[in-house]
């Protein structure tokens, strides 16, 4: 005679039991889903590290690229400035291989001048902040030096402008 | 000495070789860098004040007057075809010279060196040869070359006389007479020098310098320089330029002599400006 | 008479100590074999028989810039001790008169700078050696060839001038007398 205890025994041992697996169940079901929301989490974030990466990226491919184009432009705008306009006149008076084109590039290297008697200064040394120049002379006179010579043993460091933008003044210095 | 002897340091001392390129003659220049080429040059070389590029020294710089520099160069500095002076001259010299305690060193700027220059002027019609003895003088900011003295075989001749035989004189109570006597003696133009004190030595400068003023002497040109330098101690010696192929070239000592005494110097002195009767 | 004793003494004790620095020197080395290498390569194109006479004209013009007024190259050979001497201008005419049909004028790189010494007048004086080759070859087969030692004056001033109303100071290097040397070397 399996007692009324024993069957209420037997139900709450079943209804632990149930409620246990229930437990577990859901615990398995909690894990389940914690596991889940981890991996899902974990997902989220390694996209949003590759979206991140990626943005990054895309924004160090741009800032470059806008650096290159600032370079560039600088490049440009260097290369059309007085200074190297004169500079690219001198070597190609000096390199010229006969008088007529070098004549030419003369005329249009004066072209830049105020005055064909536009002052020349050439620095030879410099020490203790004091220079020591060559005897001072004229663009006109300067270009034709170097047609005869064919050689150009100067830099431009300085160079002085009107109101119209035309050079009035010319510092070169010796190459080292 | 012989010439190759000096082919070995020199080459030493200027051990590159620097090609010119002319066209397709590839020729070494590196006779033209052991050359002395300059009188300046064999200052600086002698008193060891640059390198073998011919760069200067300054006091600063640490090989300045250094002795193994100045020994290397002294060997150089030798005209080495001349059998005149002995190598254990050379070497007393050199020795001298390089003494650690009191080196011998030349000053541009110091007496003690003069310029035998050999030049041919017209004269009546004809060239002739006139030596000018010059040295450096100061003057206001800077230095100059002067004329100091002048000989010429054609003035020589004017002041020959000999004092040693009793020859055409004014005698001793000539004064009595005003000195009328006077009027024979300048007759005959030859033996008028015989009138001068004992004492007179002509001046060729004087008569040079008037010469010229006057348009009776004519300059052509200059045919030879040299030098003539007292200004080592107890030593003599003379530079010439020497024009020729190979390594011993330019400015070369041509002669040297021990001078022991002040009398020696004296002696040499008048020598070499033809003082010497 | 002593006070211009002690005067002459003390001018030749100030005389010449007032020394360019070796960094100075070296800048104006540096220039007047510039001015040295301008006129090598202006008298190789008044030799050039390639030069037109207007051309050769103009760069004698520009060569005679170089000198001092009064420079005379004074020139010997080796077959004789007589020393001719020529004004720069009627040299360079010489030159480009010279009856060969080609000539060629080159350069060794080797130079010599002496140092600078001081004139009575302040003005700085030294000598450039250097060493040129010359090749004259005719059609008609007449060949010459030459190499000379040219000693080549240089004088060295400091002076002022205006420029755009601000006072510059430069060295001003001019050529003076050249003496010509043929050399057996």
């Amino acid at each position: 005679m399996i007692s009324r205890s024993s069957r209420l025994f037997v139900t709450v041992f079943i209804c632990l039991l149930l409620i246990a697996s229930g437990c577990k169940s859901k615990k398995k079901a909690m894990e389940a889903k914690a596991a889940e929301k981890a991996r899902m989490e974990q997902e989220a974030a390694d996209k949003r590290k590759a979206e991140e990466e990626a943005a990054r990226k895309k924004r160090e491919e741009e800032e470059r690229q806008r650096a290159d184009a600032d370079a560039e432009a600088k490049r440009k705008a260097a290369a059309s400035t007085p200074a190297a306009r004169l500079d690219q006149y001198f070597n190609a008076i000096a390199g010229s291989g006969n008088a007529s084109s070098a004549n030419s590039s003369i005329t249009e290297a004066l072209s830049l001048f105020s005055t064909p008697q536009t002052p020349v200064l050439i620095v030879i040394s410099e020490e203790g902040g004091m220079k020591d120049y060559d005897k001072p002379t004229t663009i006109q006179d300067y270009l034709n030096y170097l047609k005869d010579q064919k050689k150009n043993l100067n830099t431009i460091t300085d160079l002085k402008f009107d109101g119209s933008g035309k050079i009035t003044e010319v510092e070169l210095t010796r190459k080292k | 000495m012989r010439l190759s002897r000096f082919i070995l340091p020199v080459l030493l001392l200027f051990n590159f070789h620097v090609f010119a390129q002319l066209g397709d003659d590839m020729e070494d220049e590196t006779k033209f860098y052991a050359q002395t080429k300059q009188v300046n040059q064999f200052f600086r070389r002698f008193n060891g004040e640059e390198n073998e590029k011919g760069d200067r020294y300054y006091p600063d710089d640490k090989q300045y007057r250094n002795n193994k520099l100045r020994k290397k160069y002294i060997g150089m500095l030798f005209d080495g075809s001349n059998a005149n002076f002995s190598n254990d001259l050379k070497v007393q010299f050199a020795k001298d010279v390089l003494d650690k305690d009191k080196p011998g060193v030349l000053d541009f700027h110091a007496p003690g060196w003069t310029a035998e220059v050999q030049t041919v002027f017209n004269i009546a019609g004809k060239d002739q040869n006139v030596t000018l003895f010059m040295e450096l003088e100061p003057d206001h900011l800077g230095y100059k070359w002067v004329i100091s003295h002048m000989y010429s075989d054609i003035f020589s001749t004017y002041f020959k006389r000999d004092t040693t035989r009793i020859g055409q004189f004014l005698h001793p109570m000539s004064h009595e007479l005003m000195f009328m006597n006077l009027r024979k003696a300048f007759l005959s133009v030859d033996s008028v020098a015989q009138f001068a004190s004992k004492h007179f030595t002509p001046d060729y400068l004087t008569l040079f310098l008037y010469e010229v003023k006057k348009g009776n002497m004519k300059f052509k040109y200059v045919s030879d320089v040299k030098f003539h330098f007292f200004q080592i101690d107890g030593w003599y010696f003379e530079l010439a330029d020497f024009n020729r192929p190979g390594y011993n070239t330019g400015w070369l000592i041509s002669n040297l002599a021990k001078i022991s005494t002040d009398k020696d110097k004296e002696a040499l002195r008048k020598f070499i400006y033809h003082e010497t009767p | 008479m002593f006070v211009g004793l002690v005067a002459s003494t003390l001018s030749a004790q100030t005389a010449q100590k007032a020394e360019i620095s070796p960094q100075r020197k070296q800048a104006i080395d540096s220039l007047a074999l510039e001015k040295v290498r301008d006129l090598s390569k202006y008298i190789s194109i008044i030799g050039n028989k390639k030069t037109p006479y207007s051309e050769a004209t103009r760069v004698m013009d520009r060569a005679e810039e170089l000198f001092i007024p009064g420079s005379e190259m004074g020139v010997s050979s080796l077959t004789s001790k007589e020393v001719n001497y020529y004004k720069v201008r009627k040299y360079f005419e010489r030159l480009m008169a010279l009856n060969y049909d080609r000539v060629n004028i080159k350069w060794y790189d080797i130079h010599y700078i002496s140092d600078l010494e001081r004139q009575p007048d302040g003005r700085y004086v030294g000598v450039v050696t250097i060493y040129q080759r010359f090749e004259g070859e005719s059609d008609d087969g007449l060949k010459y060839k030459d190499t000379t030692k040219k000693d080549i004056t240089i004088y060295v001033e400091r002076k002022k001038t205006q420029i755009a109303g601000r006072t510059i100071e430069f060295w001003d290097v001019l050529l003076g007398d050249i003496r010509v040397t043929e050399t057996s070397a």
